[in-house]
């Protein structure tokens, strides 16, 4: 990024090829919406682009950038005004792999990027974010709030979703 | 298995950044990039540099305060030095100076020969030409020594006295009388009037020769003849009657000596 920060334009390629899978996933797992997790990763990214000259190697750039996808995600959640997504505008349906092994692995999966769209939006961030390797004290940055709040968060999603996978299996 | 490791095994959507996105990221990314610096500067560099051009300004204005200040000490001791090396340069031209002096001498000439016409000096006419030949051998061109004597005293202002000598006349004349001891140590030496240094041949002007001078004068001649001197006492004398010609002196040394230092003439005063 620093590279980058000095006119380094490839230096941007290499960081981008770094990370752009691993936020892609992040952002979809959050919104559930292809077409929305391309624009709220764009976002970021062009976030990440504009704020290079301003940018200070405090933290890791992996948890600068997803604390801007992060705060992309709240946004979008905010517009929508609604955490509950109504049935017609659920989440885009699993593909189905060629070699899928059975169609209830498919249906497990759907339940659970369901179960896990339907979470709140600190609580879905924290899974999300553990998930994608962060540890509670990266998590606890990203999210702008304490170590303990993160631990709880995680504690009462991983609650829900027992809870809804148990009602739906 | 723990809860991580639980949540890491969720079988979720592995979905990748789309093909079409990265390019429209990537080239966003080479067209808003930050123009390219030729080598990083600091903030320490720019504060080294902003003090180094502080430090150099006080270095060049801080001295030329200081020199201001002491400008007026070198500015005295250029102009006396320029004094001292003044005088024997406006010297070292020995034809000048001999014109001066030939000047001088038939200044003094036309002098006395005023003086003789108006009949202001009321002496024998043995001693007024006495006198006017003594004045006369003036005339003749000083020597090399002398005139290197001359040059050598840095107190006196040749030029100054070469621009000024044409224009003087007996009533303006303002040089100094010569002092007592002076004249003493010139009488002393038994030198001739042309071997005398220049300021003793210079027009007096007579209102200068208070009553008080010609006392201290005779006081010393009357003291040379205590000692035995009697040929110094004597052309003490001539000088001292020469220079105070309207001083209305008596015609000896003698009736000069009872004239000013007996106490009878004194308590008469």
């Amino acid at each position: 990024m620093l590279s980058y920060q000095r006119g380094d334009t490839r230096a941007f390629e290499s960081l981008y090829h770094r990370h752009k899978d691993s936020l892609f996933v992040f952002v979809y797992r959050s919104c559930a919406r292809q077409a929305v997790a391309e624009e709220i990763a764009q976002e970021t990214w062009m976030a990440v682009v504009d704020a290079a000259e301003r940018y200070s190697p405090d933290a890791r750039f992996k948890t600068w950038l997803f604390q801007i996808a992060r705060n992309r995600s709240a946004d979008y959640w905010r517009r929508r005004d609604n955490q509950h997504t109504p049935l017609e505008d659920g989440p885009d349906a699993p593909e189905l792999a060629a070699n899928s092994p059975t169609i209830d692995q498919e249906v497990l999966t759907s339940q659970l990027s369901q179960a896990i769209a339907q979470l709140p939006e600190e609580q879905r961030t924290a899974l999300l974010l553990q998930m994608q390797g962060f540890s509670i004290d990266d998590i606890a940055s990203i999210s702008d709030c304490g170590k303990e709040t993160v631990k709880s968060r995680l504690r009462y999603a991983r609650d829900q979703l027992q809870q809804r996978m148990g009602e739906g299996l | 298995m723990t809860d991580r490791q639980a949540d890491s095994d969720l079988d979720l959507p592995n979905k990748k950044s789309p093909a079409h996105l990265d390019q429209k990221i990537l080239g966003y990314a080479r067209d808003h990039a930050p123009e390219r610096k030729p080598f990083m500067q600091p903030l320490w560099m720019k504060s080294m540099a902003a003090v180094s051009v502080v430090g150099i300004a006080v270095l060049l204005v801080y001295p030329r305060q200081l020199a201001d200040q002491s400008a007026p000490a070198h500015m005295e001791e250029v102009v006396v030095t320029a004094h001292k090396v003044e005088a024997p340069a406006a010297a070292r031209s020995t034809g000048q100076l001999a014109d001066v002096e030939a000047e001088r001498s038939s200044y003094l000439s036309d002098s006395t020969e005023e003086a003789m016409a108006a009949g202001s000096l009321k002496r024998g006419n043995s001693e007024i030409r006495a006198i006017a030949a003594e004045a006369s051998n003036n005339a003749e061109p000083p020597s090399q020594a002398q005139l290197s004597m001359g040059a050598a005293r840095p107190d006196v202002d040749m030029a100054q006295r070469t621009r000024s000598q044409p224009e003087t006349t007996p009533s303006t004349a303002k040089a100094a009388p010569p002092a007592p001891t002076e004249m003493m140590e010139i009488a002393s030496l038994g030198t001739s009037a042309a071997t005398l240094p220049e300021r003793s041949n210079e027009k007096v002007e007579p209102s200068t020769y208070t009553e008080e001078t010609v006392r201290q004068s005779l006081q010393e001649i009357k003291a040379m003849q205590e000692d035995g001197d009697t040929k110094g006492a004597e052309q003490a004398w001539q000088i001292l009657l020469k220079q105070c010609h309207n001083c209305d002196l008596p015609e000896t040394l003698d009736k000069a000596l009872k004239k000013y230092l007996t106490p009878a003439a004194e308590s008469l005063e």
